[in-house]
């Protein structure tokens, strides 16, 4: 037998095929499989927050919350104190207007930042950053009665649980923390929209808590009005948890208007300057 | 956002130049192989024919170590979750045979004949996860000289 060498033309061990579209394939097959099944568990989450008592959730998270939530009482200044004491008379106030059957704790916490959050346990956040941006007493408690309208609609356990099913969600379907990235903004699409309708529903509790507690829904919108929407990057909107300032100062009034609210004259901020420390 | 844009440059960049390097190494494989054609190689204990008088009878090798890129990574990721052909890689293990066969061959451009030609492969672990970073392909076998 003689050895005749010769090279095959064609290669049978590799497929010849269009990698990009295999990706964009996966990734769209993956993403959907994400979403479905996170839109069926976010049922269950609703139905878990809604079994779950309000002593229930001081007992589940007094024991997490303690240890992330660094005491406001440190090393600061009477004035930081004082105010911290007002704000707290503030939100006591408020809590009064609304039946949310357990008491709300104050953590004032000194930042640049201008926000507050509703965390889990019956503990408002409120970041000092926040009194640069408001001129009124009423524009601050706006800011307040928002957050407790979601503690009454019980927003920060639904956003809470939502959060972590997509964590697992993501990590568990691709196995792997770079892919999880790719789902990233999915993810926040869809929380933000979910989030957007939660917001709106917030903002029409604060109004009535404002309303029972002043008489009048003046300077609610205040602090929509000083923060910067800069939009920076296209599609952002659309990311955006809380709905845009403009879109929402005309929601806010439009809903006022509705209910036949008027706007009365604001109380003077009882912070005298920027309280930073 | 930032991650994502991070991420997103990774795998365009990880696509752009794992191509061009897979076309330049095929290239380089096509051409190379048809260079060492004429040399004879099997798979057998035995040599083709008769040979004699062997002169000498030499153990040679060739390997090969070759990366996958990025992008192929993210797609197999994906392909994980659904199973089927992990068609990214095998370009990848082809690339890797291949080379290592020719690394061989150039080992011994005198020899008569070479027998008895065996393959290995290992993947070569990558940090973290259970990601194969890139796969080795050694190539070994008996050059013949009469």
């Amino acid at each position: 037998m003689q050895y005749q060498p010769k090279l095959s033309d064609e290669n049978p061990n590799v497929s010849h095929h269009n990698q990009v579209k295999e990706f964009f394939a996966l990734l769209v097959g993956l993403v959907t499989i994400i979403l479905f099944i996170y839109w069926v568990l976010g049922f269950f989450i609703d139905a878990a927050v809604d079994s779950i008592s309000p002593e229930m959730e001081i007992a589940i998270f007094d024991a997490m919350g303690e240890k992330r939530l660094p005491d406001s009482q440190g090393t600061h200044s009477d004035a930081f104190i004082e105010t911290e004491q007002q704000v707290r008379v503030l939100l006591a106030d408020l809590t009064a207007c609304v039946d949310l059957g357990y008491p709300i704790e104050l953590v004032f916490q000194s930042s640049p930042q201008a926000n507050a959050f509703a965390a889990p346990g019956g503990k408002m956040i409120v970041l000092s950053g926040l009194l640069k941006n408001v001129k009124s007493e009423n524009g601050l408690a706006f800011v307040i009665a928002h957050e407790l309208g979601h503690f009454k609609n019980r927003d920060h356990l639904r956003g809470l649980g939502r959060s972590v099913v997509l964590m697992a969600l993501s990590f568990l379907a691709t196995g792997n923390v770079q892919l999880s990235k790719v789902l990233v903004p999915v993810n926040a699409f869809q929380n933000a929209q979910f989030s957007q309708s939660r917001e709106s529903d917030a903002d029409e509790r604060a109004l009535d808590v404002i309303q029972c507690h002043y008489g009048h829904t003046g300077g609610v919108t205040e602090f929509f009005s000083q923060i910067n929407s800069d939009v920076d990057l296209p599609f952002t909107h659309y990311f955006q948890t809380h709905p845009e300032a403009k879109a929402r100062i005309a929601a806010i009034r439009t809903l006022s208007q509705d209910k036949n609210y008027v706007e009365g004259i604001v109380k003077p901020a009882f912070w005298s300057e920027v309280v930073e420390n | 956002m930032w991650d994502l844009y991070f991420f997103i440059s990774l795998i365009v960049t990880g696509y752009i130049f794992g191509q061009i390097h897979e076309r330049r190494h095929y290239a380089s494989i096509k051409q190379r192989e048809q260079e060492t054609m004429h040399m004879v190689m099997i798979s057998t204990k035995r040599p083709l024919g008769e040979l004699s008088p062997i002169k000498d009878a030499r153990l040679v090798q060739g390997g090969v170590v070759i990366s996958v890129d990025y992008f192929k990574r993210i797609v197999t990721s994906l392909r994980n979750f659904f199973g089927g052909n992990i068609r990214g890689y095998e370009t990848l293990v082809d690339r890797a045979r291949r080379e290592a066969i020719l690394r061989l061959k150039e080992s011994c451009p005198d020899a008569t004949q070479i027998i008895n030609l065996r393959l290995e492969t290992s993947a070569i672990y990558k940090g973290n996860g259970n990601q194969i970073g890139s796969v080795e392909v050694f190539a070994y076998a008996t050059a013949l000289y009469t």
